[in-house]
């Protein structure tokens, strides 16, 4: 049987929903393991049906509201702020964690409905679905089966259930147990950090009007060192270690090494091989794309996991966060073509910034921030799509910097592209000055939960 | 105290010049001791010119001294020597006398004298111990406008970059023996495994699939060529932030920039980087002399690329190839553009440069694209073997001196192809292993003509009917003659031997075809073909032996049946039918460079 380890924080966590609410769901987020063992790290309550209470004057008809828009119960539960919880949380996650299923609070155990019981089959039919659909955000691992978690909080009983969902192909599916239990003392977890530089230049796709589609640029481009990607080898001190070791056997090896060192330096080596020599060929560009920067990267494994799964963890981070990156771009633009007199074009995908995942025992999970966007934006998206409370300390955006203005200043005619980058930084100021508010939303409304609660 | 080596193979070639010139000597050093392998000699009167090619030795094999022939002497030629060596404050003069190495001198310069130093003579079993050869491929990619201080100035960034500490690793091809750029001298699993150089190519053969290190195994038989340790290379492609010396912690996040008139090519930069490495070399010191031989590899691509844009042609791939003249004991690398054929007037011109500067004849080619050398990863798994001859058991004549076929063959026998031809296709198969010797003696890229395309071309000139073709019907030594007329345009002598026992008394012709010649010849008599690739043979007794290959051998490619029983090995005259007439096709080399 499967074994899905947990923390009593996750337990409180559960406990600490159903205070407020009759009914909450939200997502699962772990680490499986080839041992048939999965590692519970996060959990994040759905929040995106709550009410933006801040809208009403009296607790009255706060109260009131949220008996008529909030979820009840599974069948409640609004497709699409799941689809979105689901895909903002994956973005957000380490390569080395996955959503593992969904957990609803409530009254009864779910598991004794078959009403909600089937409207939760449907959710979960939804999060494989969805996942694979956004397959560039590496949302499943291979050693994961394709099966998801479903954990059912009795707030009556107090109990947790949790089975695992198996989907049928034709459609539907069924339950099976798992062993779901609650551990006081937290997982070990091992850093590994590393970067992967790109430096890139692709043919530039222009279409039959000769407009430059910047979306479907980046896609292509994303796709190809996608590919490069997955051609990798990743080396760990400097040494390539056995895909079968485990990584407790390594620890041991290099103890002295490792001593006092806070993470594990990977390297990622490229393959620079080619199969016929006497077929490659010189590319001529008209129009170019060129792809330059840094996507640093960092995961956590279980010292039971093997040196194959930790290399899938680094990949996946970086497929992860590239394509995390060029979503939230694109998502942003307000027009995805480039003018016909502009010939110079400078894109800037929000860069990564880390954040704490409170008592976890030293892990982050991630959010992307725009040029001039102050890191603190990342504790709205955090508190929406992860349930967590950030101070401005816990986050950490100095890995990566934004872009440096000399790196793509080798042509001379950068003055034509002054239009263009002036809608950038205007996206760039506009996304902060709605960080800004939204910051200032959520302090009132805390400030004001403050005194109704009193 | 420096101690001097000379290849045997060398001495062999310092003894061909016959004119007075200067050459300069190339060679290795290690444990104080020079080895030199190699030399050019002046294409114009009082001009060194090892620039020109000094990059197309392998890496490691460097400029180290000069070589005088006959009484010419230049001190300034010394000085210009004593300046461009690079692997040592040492260089060796040697004076030669012409056409001899007898009374050949051999000096050192220490502290700006001339010293006289012994030398020993390196024998090729000696040389292929002590020292192997590296072969790197990889590609890189520039993105770059096709004007030379752009080509220039982004192949010496690529360079700069893979000679940054820890910029690549190598991988040792079939096993999972991997080298980084940053491995401590005292590293656990390099120390106990991997020692030495020598140790690697254990590792590789255990990887074959011999369980046993080969050295053990086969400690009796000496190694008959170099071993090639076959590498391919991964770029790193993370920023070592962990690295005391790099002060950056924060890296600039991934941005795109779009030009829409931008008019650039993406040159691929295809390396095939050959180093010579002395086996007693320890693994740690490897990394470096594979990130050179890579460099130097990249500095003849691009002295190609350049000599394109300097010449206003229109850019073509540079594609490393390494040939190694049966004289020179040492592999060589030239660079030759993708879509530029080997019949070309600027390679003609090209290659007989080359001849020139390794003193050798424009009558043989030694640099056309067939004449490289077939690495076994570049052997197709289905293809013949090759030089079957080498190791069979001996001839058994007394006082005999051998004369073989020159170079290279594939041994073509029934069966082969998926072609049923048991019982029909020994002519064939013969006719097929001269054309191999053909190609692979770079006369020709024309591949090996099955024997459909036989039966066509018969058909064509009108020798056959046009139901000859697909039929099972025998050819003879005429019709292998006019097929190689036809199909390589070469010319072959038809030697009529009236009985078997005749062929006894044609050691002195066939001696002096495989000396002159040195093709394999096809021999046909009765009802069976053969192919004769040498003889061993005592002019003054007679006694007389021939090499043969015989092509109707059915089974798989298994040398040791194909030694053991004797389908390729040394027959008597009794081998030869004493009722039946011969004819042997002879084929004659036409005079290509």
């Amino acid at each position: 049987m499967r074994t899905i380890l947990a923390n009593r924080k996750h337990e409180r966590y559960l406990e600490k929903c159903s205070e407020n609410l009759k009914f909450s769901f939200g997502v699962i987020i772990g680490q499986p393991t080839e041992q048939n063992k999965d590692f519970i790290v996060h959990l994040a309550r759905n929040s995106e049906q709550d009410l933006d209470e801040d809208q009403y004057s009296t607790k009255s008809q706060v109260l009131t509201n949220r008996k008529q828009g909030l979820p009840q119960s599974a069948g409640d539960i609004d497709s699409q702020a799941l689809a979105n919880q689901i895909i903002s949380a994956t973005k957000m996650l380490p390569g080395c964690f996955y959503i593992l299923g969904l957990f609803v609070v409530s009254k009864e155990p779910i598991f004794e409905s078959d009403q909600e019981l089937s409207a939760m089959k449907n959710h979960l039919q939804d999060l494989i679905k969805l996942i694979n659909e956004h397959s560039s955000l590496c949302g499943s691992s291979p050693s994961m089966p394709t099966n998801k978690l479903l954990l059912s909080y009795s707030t009556r009983t107090k109990q947790t259930i949790c089975k695992t969902f198996e989907p049928k192909e034709e459609g539907g599916g069924f339950f099976m147990p798992v062993d779901w239990k609650y551990l006081d003392k937290h997982t070990e977890w091992h850093k590994f950090e590393t970067t992967y530089e790109v430096d890139e230049v692709f043919p530039l796709i222009i279409d039959e009007e000769h407009k430059v589609n910047i979306e479907d640029n980046l896609y292509m481009c994303m796709n190809l060192i996608n590919t490069y990607i997955k051609n990798t080898e990743v080396f760990f001190l400097n040494e390539d270690v056995d895909e079968n070791q485990m990584l407790e056997t390594f620890l041991k090896r290099n103890y002295s090494e490792l001593g006092s060192v806070d993470a594990i330096s990977a390297s990622i080596f490229q393959s620079t091989f080619i199969s016929d020599p006497s077929n490659i060929q010189i590319k001529k560009f008209r129009g170019s794309i060129k792809f330059k920067g840094v996507i640093s990267c960092r995961v956590w494994s279980h010292p039971k996991n093997t040196f194959r799964e930790i290399k899938q963890f680094i990949h996946h981070d970086i497929l992860r966060s590239i394509a995390a990156r060029t979503q939230t771009y694109c998502d942003g633009l307000a027009d995805p073509t480039i003018g016909d007199n502009d010939d110079f074009y400078i894109s800037e995908p929000p860069r990564r910034v880390y954040f704490d995942i409170p008592d976890s025992n030293g892990l982050q999970f991630s959010e992307y921030i725009f040029h001039g966007e102050l890191p603190i934006v990342a504790a709205a998206q955090a508190k929406e799509m992860m349930d967590l409370s950030l101070d401005t300390d816990k986050i950490h955006a100095d890995l990566e910097s934004d872009m440096d203005e000399n790196t793509f200043a080798l042509h001379p005619k950068r003055q034509s592209s002054s239009g263009t980058s002036v809608e950038q930084r205007e996206i760039g100021r506009n996304m902060y000055i709605i960080g800004i508010v939204v910051a200032i939303l959520v302090l009132l409304a805390s400030i004001l939960m403050h005194f109704i609660m009193k | 105290m420096f101690k001097l080596k000379i290849t045997s193979f060398l001495l062999k070639r310092l003894e061909g010049i016959q004119q007075e010139l200067t050459g300069c000597l190339f060679g290795v050093f290690y444990d104080s001791t020079i080895t030199v392998f190699g030399m050019n000699v002046e294409t114009t009167i009082g001009k060194l010119n090892y620039n020109e090619i000094s990059l197309k030795f392998p890496a490691e094999m460097d400029l180290i001294g000069l070589v005088k022939f006959g009484d010419c002497f230049d001190e300034q030629n010394i000085g210009e020597i004593l300046k461009d060596c690079e692997i040592t404050d040492n260089p060796i003069l040697l004076h030669c006398n012409l056409g001899s190495i007898i009374g050949m001198k051999s000096s050192i310069f220490v502290h700006g004298k001339l010293e006289s130093i012994p030398f020993e003579v390196m024998e090729p079993t000696d040389i292929y111990n002590e020292f192997c050869f590296s072969r790197v491929c990889c590609n890189f990619n520039i993105y770059t406008e096709e004007t030379i201080d752009s080509i220039k100035s982004n192949i010496q960034t690529l360079r700069k970059d893979i000679a940054a500490n820890g910029a690549l690793a190598f991988k040792l091809n079939k096993t999972s023996f991997f080298l980084t750029g940053t491995i401590s001298e005292n590293n656990k699993k390099y120390s106990k495994n991997a020692e030495y150089i020598e140790n690697l190519i254990t590792i590789v053969d255990q990887a074959k699939g011999g369980g046993e290190p080969k050295n053990k195994k086969n400690k009796a038989t000496p190694p008959s060529d170099y071993e090639v340790l076959e590498i391919s290379v991964l770029k790193n492609i993370s920023t070592d932030y962990t690295n005391p010396d790099n002060d950056q912690v924060t890296f600039p996040a991934l941005a795109t920039c779009i030009r829409k008139s931008d008019v650039n090519s993406k040159i691929p930069l295809n390396v095939d980087a050959m180093a010579i490495l002395y086996k007693k070399t320890k693994v740690s010191g490897l990394y470096d002399i594979l990130i050179e031989s890579v460099c130097r590899a990249l500095r003849l691509v691009e002295q190609s690329l350049i000599e394109q844009l300097y010449d206003n042609m229109e850019i073509s791939i540079p594609i490393t190839y390494h040939f190694s003249p049966p004289a020179f004991g040492h592999f060589l690398s030239c660079v030759y553009l993708q879509n530029i054929s080997d019949n070309e007037q600027a390679m003609q011109q090209k290659r007989k440069k080359l001849h020139h500067h390794f003193g050798l004849p424009i009558t043989k080619p030694y640099f056309r694209r067939q004449n490289r050398v077939m690495f076994k990863c570049d052997i197709k798994y289905d293809s013949p073997l090759m030089n079957t001859h080498l190791g069979v058991k001996p001839s058994g004549v007394k006082d005999g001196k051998q004369y073989l076929v020159q170079g290279n063959y594939y041994y073509y026998h029934y069966m082969q192809q998926n072609v049923n031809d048991n019982g029909w296709g020994c002519a064939y198969r013969s006719l097929q292993t001269l054309c191999s010797w053909f190609n692979l003696q770079g006369y020709t890229s024309t591949p090996v003509p099955t024997h459909e395309d036989i039966q066509r071309y018969l058909v064509n000139i009108e020798d056959k009917p046009k139901t000859f073709i697909n039929s099972k019907q025998w050819i003879g030594s005429t019709e292998v003659s006019m097929c190689l007329n036809g199909f390589l345009n070469v010319n072959s002598k038809i030697m009529h031997v009236s009985s078997g026992g005749d062929l006894s008394s044609k050691g002195s012709e066939l001696a002096l075809h495989f000396e002159t010649q040195g093709t394999p010849i096809m021999i046909g008599g009765g009802v069976l073909a053969h192919t004769i690739i040498g003889i061993d043979f005592n002019s003054e007794k007679g006694d007389l032996k021939f090499l043969i290959l015989d092509p109707h051998y059915t089974e798989s490619e298994d040398l040791n049946v194909i030694q053991g029983k004797g389908w390729c090995g040394w027959k008597s005259t009794d081998f030869w039918d004493k009722k039946s007439y011969y004819n042997l096709c002879m084929p004659q080399r036409p005079i290509v460079y």
